[in-house]
Formats: C-alpha cells, sequence, structure tokens
C-alpha cells in the first residue's frame, strides 16, 4: 500500500465508488470462468455478496447460464480479443434477476443487453474478460408491446 | 547501379504512402502502376527489378499477377504489401512466388528491414550524395475518395483476418465501394447490395473523437443455414439465426472499427447493437429510419467465404456532420507522422 501516495489513494476510492455506485453490472472472469470481480449492481440484483461468489466458478452462481452457448462466446472473445455483444432479442437474460420495478413493472425479469469486454493485463495478453449487464427492460418491454398491438391490428390499417 | 522498383496499388494513398516512406538515400527509379496489367506491362519494359504488389486490384489482382510473372518468368522480384492480412493469403503469395508478405499500412521500420532481409538496401551502404533526396511521391494527387477506399480497404482486410480465424476459412475480399449520396439514396445502395429475396440485418452505432457513424451488417438469409453449422450453433434451435447473425456482426464490426480507428487514430466506442429487420426485403430494412441528414458517406464491403454458400456485407455509413472531422483525420494519414 505504501507504494501509492493518498492522492492515488484518493482517486481510487473514486474510482472503486463508481463502480459501486454504477447501475450496470460488472463481473470479471478468468478463462477457467472463475468470477474475480461482482459489483454492487450484481451483488444487490442476486442477493449474492461479492465474498460469496468470488473465485468460484460464473456457471455455479448462475446455473441459468447454458454454459456450452456461452463458452462458445466467451472462448471466441478470448481467442480473438475482440469485444462483443449479446442483445436482449438473442436471449432475454444472462443472468436471471427480477425486474427494477416490483409493482409497476409488466416483465417477472430483468431484460439484459450483455457485453463481453476481453481485458488486457500488462503484458498485453488476455486472460480475463469484463461482463458488463445493461438492464434494458423498458426498452424490451415497450417493443414486445408494439409487436403485439401491430399483430392484433385490423389488416386495413397495417400500412399507418 | 540505380535499381527500377515498381508499386502496384490500385490506390493512389496506397501508392503515395509507399513512395514516402521508401529510404530516401535508396538509389532506386521508381515506377507506378494502378493493376496487375499495367505492371507486367512496366515489368516487361524492365521498370520493376522489385515489385511492390497489391492483391486486391481491379482488372488483375495480385494473385493473377503472381502467375502470370511465373508464366512469363519475367524479371522480377515480388513483395506483396497487403491489406488481406489473411494466414491463408500470405501462404497463397508464398506459393505463388512472393519473396515476402508486408501487412499493410506499412511504416518506414518495417519496409527498412524488409529491404535490409534481402539485400535490396542497408543504411550504411547509403550513397553519401544521394542522402538529400528529395521526397518522393509528392506528385501523387489522392483524392478524397481514394482515401476514404483505402482506409476501408485495411479495415475490411482486419475484419477477414478475424472472421478467417474464428471460422476457419478462407474470406474472400472484395474492393470496397464508396459513395457520397443523399441520405435519401440510402435505400438503393441497400438493394443494389442484395437481391435476395430475404435478408436480416443488424445496426451498430459508433463514436470517436466526434466522429459518429453506423455499421450495418446485412445477411443473405439463404446463408444463414452453412453459418451456424460453421459457427457450431444447434442447428435445431430456433434462435441460431439470430446468433449466426450476431457473431458475424460482433466480428466483423469490431474488427473493423478497430482497423479504422487504429489509422485514424481514434477509439471508437460502440452502442450495443439493434436488428433492422429479419426475414425481410432489403427495402424494409429502412423503413423506419428518418432521413435526419442530408447526405451520407456509405462505404459497402461484400464479404464471401471461399467454398461456402454465405454472402453478406458490411455497410459502413457517416452522417454529413461527421465528414469534416473525418476528412481531418485522414489529412494526418496523408501526411504521414514525420
Amino acid at each position: 500500500m505504501s507504494d501509492f501516495s493518498p492522492e492515488e489513494i484518493n482517486e481510487l476510492h473514486l474510482k472503486l465508488g463508481i463502480l459501486g455506485a454504477i447501475d450496470v453490472g460488472i463481473v470479471v472472469i478468468d478463462r477457467a470462468f472463475e468470477i474475480s470481480m461482482w459489483n454492487d449492481f450484481m451483488a444487490n440484483h442476486s442477493g449474492k455478496r461479492p465474498s460469496q461468489v468470488r473465485g468460484r466458478s460464473l456457471f455455479e452462481v448462475a446455473p441459468e447460464i447454458e454454459p456450452d452457448w456461452f463458452r462458445r462466446k466467451a472462448e471466441r472473445a478470448f481467442e480473438l480479443a475482440s469485444r462483443s455483444f449479446i442483445i436482449w432479442e438473442q436471449r432475454p437474460y444472462l443472468f436471471r434477476f427480477p425486474q427494477y420495478r416490483p409493482v409497476t413493472g409488466t416483465s417477472p425479469f430483468m431484460y439484459q443487453n450483455v457485453t463481453l469486454l476481453p481485458l488486457h493485463d500488462t503484458r498485453g495478453r488476455v486472460e480475463r474478460l469484463g461482463i458488463i449487464v445493461y438492464d434494458v427492460t423498458d426498452t424490451a418491454e415497450s417493443a414486445r408491446q408494439v409487436k403485439k398491438a401491430a399483430q392484433s391490428t385490423p389488416p386495413q390499417w397495417k400500412e399507418f | 547501379m540505380t535499381l527500377p522498383v515498381l508499386i502496384c496499388d490500385d490506390s493512389s494513398l496506397a501508392r503515395k504512402q509507399l513512395a514516402r516512406i521508401l529510404p530516401a538515400e535508396w538509389d532506386i527509379e521508381l515506377h507506378f502502376a494502378e493493376h496487375g496489367l499495367e505492371a507486367l506491362e512496366r515489368i516487361r519494359e524492365g521498370k520493376g527489378a522489385l515489385l511492390f504488389l497489391d492483391l486486391n486490384m481491379p482488372v488483375m489482382d495480385g494473385y493473377e499477377t503472381l502467375e502470370a510473372i511465373r508464366k512469363e518468368d519475367l524479371n522480377t522480384l515480388v513483395l506483396v504489401v497487403s491489406g488481406d492480412v489473411q494466414p491463408e493469403a500470405k501462404a497463397r503469395v508464398m506459393k505463388l512466388g512472393a519473396l515476402d508478405f508486408i501487412r499493410k499500412p506499412t511504416d518506414v521500420d518495417t519496409i527498412t528491414l524488409v529491404l535490409g532481409r534481402y539485400g535490396f538496401f542497408s543504411a550504411s551502404d547509403a550513397k553519401q550524395d544521394a542522402a538529400s533526396g528529395e521526397q518522393r511521391g509528392l506528385n501523387i494527387e489522392v483524392s478524397q475518395r481514394d482515401m476514404y477506399q483505402e482506409v476501408a480497404n485495411v479495415a475490411m482486410g482486419r475484419a477477414g483476418e478475424l472472421l478467417a480465424k474464428a471460422l476457419n476459412v478462407f474470406v474472400e475480399l472484395p474492393i470496397p465501394t464508396v459513395n457520397q449520396i443523399a441520405a435519401s439514396e440510402l435505400h438503393m445502395v441497400l438493394s443494389a447490395l442484395d437481391n435476395a429475396t430475404s435478408v436480416s440485418a443488424v445496426t451498430q452505432g459508433f463514436t470517436g473523437d466526434g466522429i459518429h457513424g453506423e455499421a450495418m451488417v446485412i445477411f443473405n438469409d439463404a446463408s444463414f443455414h452453412d453459418m451456424g453449422r460453421l459457427l457450431g450453433n444447434d442447428l435445431k434451435d430456433k434462435r441460431y439465426e439470430l446468433e449466426a447473425l450476431m457473431d458475424v456482426s460482433n466480428l466483423l464490426t469490431g474488427a473493423c472499427l478497430q482497423g479504422l480507428g487504429e489509422q485514424l487514430y481514434v477509439r471508437f466506442n460502440q452502442a450495443h447493437p439493434v436488428i433492422l429487420g429479419r426475414q425481410v426485403e432489403v427495402k424494409q430494412l429502412l423503413a423506419q429510419a428518418k432521413n435526419r441528414w442530408e447526405q451520407v458517406l456509405a462505404i459497402e464491403i461484400g464479404y464471401r467465404l471461399e467454398g461456402f454458400a454465405i454472402e453478406f456485407d458490411l455497410l459502413l455509413l457517416f452522417p454529413g456532420s461527421s465528414l469534416p472531422l473525418l476528412e481531418q483525420q485522414l489529412q494526418h494519414l496523408l501526411e504521414g507522422s514525420e
């Protein structure tokens, strides 16, 4: 710790504060799919504290993730060091979380868009992957409602 | 003895860039060609003992040129300088007799290294009196369109390399088409891309240093079967088509933007992709789009996978408002950093 100046520690504290408070899920896994970071968003929505998930397999912590499918995506991101996106139309969610608005929300779960972000270490190798989780429930719900409305509209009105 | 050196590339930007970085002290007589056929003529005239050869060119491409050189047993040594950087592309040109393969965009250090490797030039044997040699390539005029095309060419090559690596196939790279069009004409560009009855498309916004754009991937629906198989998706699963579309768009867009960003010194942020349409006619893709801008720069790249019935297009779109900044960044590329 003595390697850091008080300013640097302050700066770090500030950054960690923002990472904690930001309303986006941040998970970091290694090549063995073990979790090394789990931010407040993830902890609060899953009810699992960072200390409970750190060092454990992602598939054990989140059994709703289909391992074969996710491994393929993640391994490609690792191998090619290329950012990759998963949208709610593909899979409504990666992590099954309850919907953010428990009273007025219409969906039982949180729709998610996910970014897989290859993370380079100091030697430029990609040994970790950031999983960034965005809540897109409102977008997904309204898109579904528009689609539903379009399907129930009499054909002669479809032009409008 | 003055060495006749020939640069063959359809892009004036690429010719200029390469001419500029050849060692100033190197005692050569520099000639240019815009495609393979022209290069062959120059070589026969004795104007190309050493040939810097691009691969993707109209009229006669680099592979055909190499074949012709071998067939006619022409007296020239060939260094391929290519934006198509797939390992397979390199393997093919080496088999066709190229001396070496240089990735685009190249730089002074790489060129000097390669020239030294084959004994064409080393800094120590520079002629003293030629040291003040005038800068080469100054008189090459580069049009805006050529500039965009070459930048797209390199970016497209990166995407091709990644795709080839991910899918273990050879990607046939075209020559990118650059068009500055009125926004209302965009649907015509799209229709010209693909006359397939049914397509699916995703689009992704990106931005960096004030430059905004969209990367659109349009997939011929007939390609899904082969694509799903290549990607290892479960064909029985109804969702695999969307998975294939997303996988390809992730790879293409990511690599292309990285290639573009490296050349423009911009790190792009990418938004999440949005589905423009699935199993629709091309003209329906833009049904929802409002023409908010008057002009748009459209770069079209049509990819094909060798040995598969797979076709898709990548369309990079820049609104008119981004063009002044884009051109400013491109100017750096033209002037170089020294």
